[in-house]
């Protein structure tokens, strides 16, 4: 490219901010669609040779230059989300709402800033133990009672939300929001399905350039997995009544949690059933003899343990009613002491690894001898959430913890 | 010389590099070294992948003769020599003038992938501004040395040589 005409360009750029504001790509000088290294060294050299502080859409706009030439290779980078649909951004973001716990979790395994975020949801900055740096943080509602007005003044360079759980509600904050703002880029991303967590973790680390960090966090969920996949073929699967937080109701093929009882090495005994979450007779566990039994807690009437460590004696409890449960003493996993509770901390998001560890080493306790979901919970804490390991206590998600 | 002496030489010398290497590791600094005549080369050294642009002021009088970055890359404007670092971690330019610029010249970094700005350290100076922290991972684990250990590790060095030579004269 013409160097004079580049220098120009940048001169031109040092005092007009806004038009270039408005070009597609900051700092592309030429307006081809590339940062070319030769416009970032103009654009920071009549800046330099300026000798006065430039105003901060100038510099704003080299600095996202910048952050584009070193980690899109100075191009728009479009990622398609969860649910399919394409965007294109032309600058970083960094304002960005997020109304999906398990999103915010990855985008800092992922080393996503705080700096970053704008605003989450109430969820979210009601869960100091677990985001602490978001205690007290601004909040847009609720996916169910989202803050519109709120939103939009955060101005907002980017919102997630999620992509197949609470769809209509979903649906209806995107429908709104781009309504007022049509430029608004929307991500839907869920970050809790086992089969697409690590699809969803790299879509997120190629939007925030963190490509080296998705492979560090593909690699432990990957080694975990293949670690749980050969415990789980050690030996036959048992046959596992899995029980949600509501009384009698469980899952069956097309819910996470079947899938995860499943990659455990167990077999479910209402997989065939036709809904995904089916309210089930009490005679049917009885009848189907299950060797195994897991008792979800985190929610509903259950709520004790995690990570806020509150009311953790009440596993025991729970797991002393279900012992007791009429006709139950029958049950082989009663008989057996096989019967588990576990919280959904490490269950349900995308400490998945974590359940599903601790129960295909209580799936199949002779061939588990390379699982020790204590020590990876608290690698997953230390090294990807930057929480203090210590949180990964077992009497805190598991009943029995050893 | 003795086995004994040329090992107590060599750990002096270690222990300095280690020194001094650590010295320069997180910081934007300055060395410079006495070239030809009455020219100098100043190296700056970066201490990770970033894009940055650095400002140095050289003292009145001195002149800017060559710049290892392609010309696209900096501007000189009498005594003043604006670069725009992306992803270079050393750059050196030559200068000339009458006396040796060591402690003359002040330069200003910014750091556009962090925001952080800060002034250049002369090399063996006092640090001076926050450290230019890594946008690009730097390779971790790099001690950093303080200037006080900076300072002991030299005297460690210079105790050693001073040590050989002593003993060197008793035999």
């Amino acid at each position: 490219m013409n160097t004079p005409l580049i220098a120009v360009l940048a001169v031109c750029m040092l005092l007009c901010p806004f038009v270039v504001a408005d070009a597609a790509l900051p700092g592309d000088l030429d307006g081809n669609g590339f940062i070319a290294k030769e416009e970032l060294a103009s654009s920071i050299l009549a800046i330099l040779s300026s000798g006065t502080t430039p105003p901060d859409a100038t510099l704003s706009d080299l600095r996202d230059a910048a952050w584009m030439y070193v980690h899109w290779n100075g191009t728009a980078r479009t990622v398609t989300d969860s649910s399919g649909k394409s965007l294109t951004l032309t600058r970083p973001l960094r304002r960005i709402i997020v109304m999906n716990s398990e999103t915010l979790e990855t985008m800092r395994s992922l080393g996503v800033k705080k700096e970053r975020i704008v605003a989450v949801d109430k969820f979210i900055a009601q869960k100091p133990e677990f985001f602490p740096e978001y205690a007290g943080y601004p909040s847009v509602g609720s996916i169910w009672a989202p803050d519109y007005e709120k939103m939009l003044s955060m101005r907002p360079d980017a919102l997630f939300l999620y992509a197949s759980v609470s769809r209509a509600e979903c649906d209806e904050i995107e429908r709104r929001v781009t309504a007022s703002r049509p430029s608004l880029p929307v991500f839907r991303i869920d970050c809790y399905r086992p089969e697409t967590y690590l699809e969803d973790a790299a879509r997120i680390a190629e939007i925030f350039g963190e490509e080296e960090k998705g492979a560090r966090l593909a690699a432990f969920y990957t080694d975990a997995l293949t670690k749980v996949a050969a415990a789980a073929s050690s030996s036959a699967p048992p046959e596992v009544y899995f029980e949600t937080w509501n009384d009698y109701k469980t899952v069956a093929r097309g819910s996470g949690y079947h899938d995860k009882v499943t990659m455990a090495g167990g077999a479910n005994i209402f997989r065939d059933n036709p809904a995904e979450y089916p309210e089930i007779d009490p005679e049917s566990v009885i009848a189907r003899k299950p060797d195994v039994v897991i008792k979800l807690a985190g929610s509903g009437k259950y709520i004790f343990g995690g990570y806020s460590g509150e009311n953790s004696s009440r596993f025991g409890e729970v797991r002393n009613t279900l012992l007791g449960r009429a006709g139950w003493s029958s049950i082989p996993a009663v008989r057996d002491g096989r019967v588990y509770v576990i919280h959904n901390a490490v269950l349900g998001g995308p400490q998945y690894l974590i359940g599903v560890t601790y129960m295909a080493r209580w799936f199949h306790p002779d061939g588990a001898g390379d699982l020790d979901p204590e020590s990876l919970h608290r690698m997953y804490l230390q090294e990807f959430q930057g929480l203090d390991p210590g949180l990964a206590h077992p009497d805190r998600f598991v009943f029995p913890a050893r | 010389m003795k086995r004994g002496h040329l090992i107590a030489g060599f750990v002096g010398m270690v222990v300095c590099a280690i020194m001094i290497q650590g010295a320069a590791a997180g910081t934007l600094e300055r060395s410079i070294e006495p070239a030809d005549h009455s020219t100098f080369r100043v190296t700056l050294t970066i201490p990770g992948d970033t894009v940055a642009g650095i400002t140095e002021i050289l003292p009145d009088g001195m002149e800017i003769l060559q710049v290892s970055l392609p010309p696209h890359q900096y501007h000189v404007n009498g005594t003043t020599l604006s670069l725009a670092v992306i992803g270079e971690r050393e750059i050196t330019y030559l200068v000339r003038g009458s006396g040796d610029p060591t402690g003359s010249i002040r330069g200003t970094w910014t750091d556009y992938l962090s925001g952080e700005v800060g002034s250049v350290a002369e090399h063996g100076d006092e640090m001076r501004g926050p450290e230019l922290p890594p946008a690009v991972p730097l390779a971790s684990g790099t001690p950093k040395a303080s200037p006080s250990l900076l300072l002991s590790g030299t005297a460690f060095a210079i105790a050693c040589v001073v040590m050989v030579r002593a003993r060197r004269r008793d035999e």
